[in-house]
């Protein structure tokens, strides 16, 4: 198969670029018969004028039409989370509102939990 | 919510080109394989000919097809050809393995589109500035040795499957033999075809010497064993399907006559005459197809004697005489000088002249002595040698006498 097809390399580009992108290749290459491969193109095609030439000839030229631009990006919705004004009110902590000294422990009694004794009997 | 945009029908063009592309290989290639997107750019060149953009417009791949192989050359802008060059001769490729002659028909136009390329010369020169620079001149390929490029790669095939005699080296054949119908097709100048068609010949004869090769080795290594008498025949069956895989070439035709002319000569000295029969019997076509070359063609001539010589060795084992008559005639007539086929033909001449001779009735019977007379001063004309002629002379005379 003709390496610039192969590969999806820009027929036109030159050895810079096709440096650069063989090596994007290689660095995502799984497996060492893949690295290989590239290894060999990148050999076919940078250190052999007349064989990149040849290649280039033999591989259909670009003449699609251009990309054109992309569609314009869309802004970002709001996020929705059901927050209510309320959820966003800093709360006291439990042990104040309680009206507790000291929580109670484990291996305590429940009995013997102080609040517990708040509670009416 | 966002509208569509020109640059959106730009796009899905460009995709449905590329899935039309592919759709056409498919249809050309008879089976469905990946190509390039960039051979979208084929489409989107055809839309751009007469009548091209409805035909894509419906994405009727066969009917496309039909279009794109039906197209005259000689007015597509260059980028077309360089297009349909790639095109056709991937089609070629996937075709070769196992439908010959259909890729060796991709071939021709692939070979069309570069010559009709390699003659604008511009786009080509472009391309290889584009690539190369002012640098590296050496490794330019003048633009009208791009076609000899695509007969090289074609010529591979050959040569890679001129062992086995494989499908793509009859397609590679195939192809290199029909380099002037391309040159017709690109509109090309005698000269261009010329060269084409000599550098197309020579790739063709290294195939074919290449397959020759491995039967004249396998001979040439029986010929030190003493079973060779019946080893070499059966070793020399092999050139009946190199014939068939190089599109029956000529170059097989004098190979198997030098050779069975070698086998025949032992069998004919010993009058083995079954087993010359049946050496000769398979090759019969090939000894037709080159006698008729022959006769077509003077400047064949050094291939006319042993030509001859299998139509004589056909007529020894022929068994009846007519036959071996019509046989021996179209010897002397592919080689009017051939020596023994001249003997033999006077062999055969006086031995029609005395069954005539034999066959007359006491009274009559002037018209068929005028005739055996006739064969008589024919076969002496022929040569004058030759062994039969005396009883024959002499049994004319005794007729002529009874006849008086």
């Amino acid at each position: 198969m003709n390496p610039f097809e192969e590969l999806d390399l820009d027929p036109r580009a030159g050895i810079a670029a096709i440096t650069a992108r063989l090596k994007e290749l290689a660095e995502d290459a799984r497996t060492d018969a893949e690295r290989e491969r590239i290894r060999a193109v990148w050999e076919e095609l940078t250190l052999h004028p007349a064989r990149r030439l040849r290649a280039a000839l033999f591989a259909h030229p670009e003449s699609r039409a251009e990309l054109g631009r992309p569609p314009p990006r869309r802004r970002e919705a709001p996020l929705v989370t059901g927050l209510e004004l309320g959820d966003l009110v800093v709360l006291a902590p439990v042990r104040e509102t309680l009206r507790v000294a000291e929580p109670a422990r484990e291996g305590d009694a429940l009995d013997d939990d102080p609040i517990l004794d708040t509670l009416p009997t | 919510m966002s509208s569509w945009r020109s640059d959106d029908d730009a796009l899905l063009a460009r995709l449905e080109d590329e899935l039309l592309a592919t759709e056409l290989f498919a249809t050309l290639a008879g089976a469905s394989h990946p190509v390039h997107p960039r051979a979208g750019g084929l489409v989107a060149e055809l839309r751009r000919l007469p009548g091209g953009a409805d035909l894509v417009a419906r994405g009727d791949a066969a009917r496309l097809a039909v279009f794109v192989e039906g197209l005259a050359l000689d007015a597509l802008p260059p980028v077309l050809l360089h297009h349909l060059a790639v095109f056709h001769g991937n089609v070629g490729e996937r075709l070769a393995p196992h439908a010959p002659a259909r890729a060796a028909d991709a071939w021709v136009r692939a070979l069309a589109a570069w010559i009709a390329l390699g003659m604008e010369r511009s786009y080509l020169v472009s391309l290889a500035d584009a690539l190369l620079g002012p640098r590296d001149a050496d490794a330019r390929i003048p633009p009208e040795r791009v076609a000899s490029e695509l007969l090289a790669t074609i010529a591979r095939h050959a040569d890679t499957t001129a062992r086995d005699l494989g499908p793509a080296g009859r397609a590679a054949l195939l192809a290199l033999a029909r380099v002037d119908e391309a040159a017709v097709r690109a509109g090309a100048p005698a000269a261009t075809a010329a060269r084409l068609r000599g550098e197309a010949e020579r790739h063709r004869n290294a195939a074919v010497e290449s397959a020759l090769a491995v039967t004249a080795d396998a001979i040439e290594e029986a010929s030190a064993r003493p079973t060779r008498q019946t080893e070499s025949p059966v070793l020399l069956l092999r050139t009946i399907a190199v014939w068939g895989w190089a599109g029956n070439d000529e170059a097989v035709e004098h190979f198997v006559v030098e050779q069975i002319e070698k086998l025949g000569w032992e069998l004919y000295r010993a009058r083995d005459w079954d087993r010359l029969r049946a050496l000769l019997a398979p090759y019969r076509p090939m000894f037709e197809s080159l006698g008729t070359r022959i006769a077509g063609d003077p400047h064949r001539i050094a291939y006319a004697a042993p030509a001859a010589q299998m139509f004589v060795f056909l007529a020894e084992v022929e068994r009846s005489l007519p036959e071996q008559l019509q046989l021996v005639e179209r010897a002397i007539a592919i080689c009017p000088t051939h020596r023994n086929g001249r003997l033999v033909l006077a062999a055969y001449l006086c031995h029609n002249a005395q069954a005539l001779l034999r066959s007359m009735p006491l009274l009559g019977g002037r018209e068929q002595l005028a005739r055996a007379e006739a064969l008589v001063a024919r076969a002496e004309q022929l040569d004058p040698r030759a062994s039969e002629l005396e009883p024959t002379r002499s049994l004319l005379e005794a007729v002529r006498k009874r006849s008086r």
